[in-house]
């Protein structure tokens, strides 16, 4: 059969009004759609012409009985709409997969702060902020704490960042078990589709910005402490920066891949697949 | 029959359909049609996405295999699709009873309903 032939026949033209009608959908339930759509009318055809119908009455018969493009490319599309429960499972699924992210951010900058404290001391860490008073039942805590300070300050700046170290990481070790119970959600049932989160596009979307703002308002914190106190207590913003300024940077190149695989008009896949 | 009736139940008969014996879509239209003498008769596209939607339950699955030298996708009922029959074929019989109660005289008689 040629191809002039062949776009005149009433199942290439049903074919090609089911591609228009599922144009919004995912390319590849679009290709398994249609090509089951088209075996099937071409083996109803081939039993209607061994019935004895010529074959453009045949696939005219085929066509009729397979009910309109409208009619099928509605009943797909409406298994693929996600409904209102669903998508409030995948936000929170997604909550939990970002929050895990965060946690771990938050742990990495442990990693960096104790990195700045044994490089460049303590008080580039953090530092007693000028005019702030030390209460006298504090520093007694403080020395107690540790008897080898020399003041009450070293004792509190040696107990702040030991803090800000231990607290950073701890939130770390809370966002590897996020990430492993996000894990574990998904796992994939046999035979069955495991849970989604929201389509990576909106999670890389999200992610970068929440962290973009998190690394601009620490960047600025710790620019501040540099300028007013000469960098004395910026190191436990300036950590923070670092980290969440890379985790915003590789989100943001994750959202520009994301919208490159895209391309125009058609379905987002979710994230960590 | 009328044609809500059959979509009301479509994926049970999907289900057993396809219980009885893996088959791709025209396969299992063909059987339907066939086993109901005709009486079964419904728009045949309208099968593919009840057997997609049935696949997205995790009820069905799917995989492509040529047949007679064409690419078909052939479905299979799954465990938890058999566990689900299961369950409407319970559900549907206790409906047929009840039913039956009161639109069949005689059984009803029979069973001492008034």
């Amino acid at each position: 059969m040629s191809d002039g032939e062949a776009s005149d026949s009433p199942i290439e033209g049903y074919l090609d009004q089911l591609v228009q009608r599922m144009a919004s959908g995912p390319p590849r339930d679009l290709r398994h759609l249609l090509a089951e759509t088209e075996a099937h009318l071409r083996d109803d055809a081939a039993a209607a012409v061994v019935a004895g119908l010529s074959p453009e009455e045949a696939e005219r018969l085929a066509v009729a009985r397979f009910g309109s493009a409208g009619d099928v490319a509605g009943a797909d599309g409406a298994r693929m709409l996600t409904p209102i429960p669903a998508v409030l499972g995948q936000a929170a699924l997604s909550a939990l997969l970002l929050g895990g992210i965060g946690a771990l951010a938050v742990g990495a900058s442990g990693l960096v702060a104790a990195i700045i404290r044994a490089v460049a001391g303590t008080r580039v860490l953090v530092d007693v902020a000028p005019g702030q008073n030390l209460s006298a039942a504090d520093c007694a805590r403080w020395l107690a704490a540790d008897p080898a300070a020399h003041s009450c300050r070293d004792a509190a700046v040696s107990d702040w960042a030991a803090e800000t170290v231990f607290y950073r990481i701890a939130v770390g070790l809370l966002g590897v078990i996020c990430v492993v119970a996000y894990r574990w959600v998904r796992r994939r049932p046999a035979g069955r589709r495991g849970p989604s989160a929201l389509p990576s596009p909106v999670s890389s979307a999200l992610a970068a910005a929440i962290f973009g703002a998190a690394a601009i308002w620490t960047l600025a914190l710790g620019l501040q402490d540099v300028v007013t106190t000469s960098g004395h207590g910026s190191g436990q913003w300036l950590s923070a920066a670092l980290v969440a300024g890379v985790a915003a940077l590789v989100f943001g190149m994750r959202l520009l891949a994301d919208l490159r695989e895209l391309g125009p008009a058609t379905g987002m896949q979710p994230i960590g697949r | 029959m009328k044609l809500d009736r059959v979509k009301g139940h479509l994926d049970l008969l999907l289900l057993a359909v396809v219980h009885q014996s893996p088959g791709h879509g025209y396969e299992v239209i063909t059987r339907l049609r066939e086993g109901s003498d005709g009486l079964l008769t419904l728009k045949e596209g309208t099968v593919y996405p009840a057997l997609h939607r049935l696949e997205d339950l995790g009820l069905m699955s799917s995989e492509w295999r040529p047949v007679s030298g064409r690419r078909r996708r052939i479905y299979r009922v799954t465990s938890g699709g058999e566990q689900a029959l299961q369950a409407e074929r319970r559900d549907w019989r206790a409906l047929v009873s009840c039913v039956d109660a009161f639109l069949v005289p005689a059984a009803s008689a029979a069973r001492g309903v008034s």
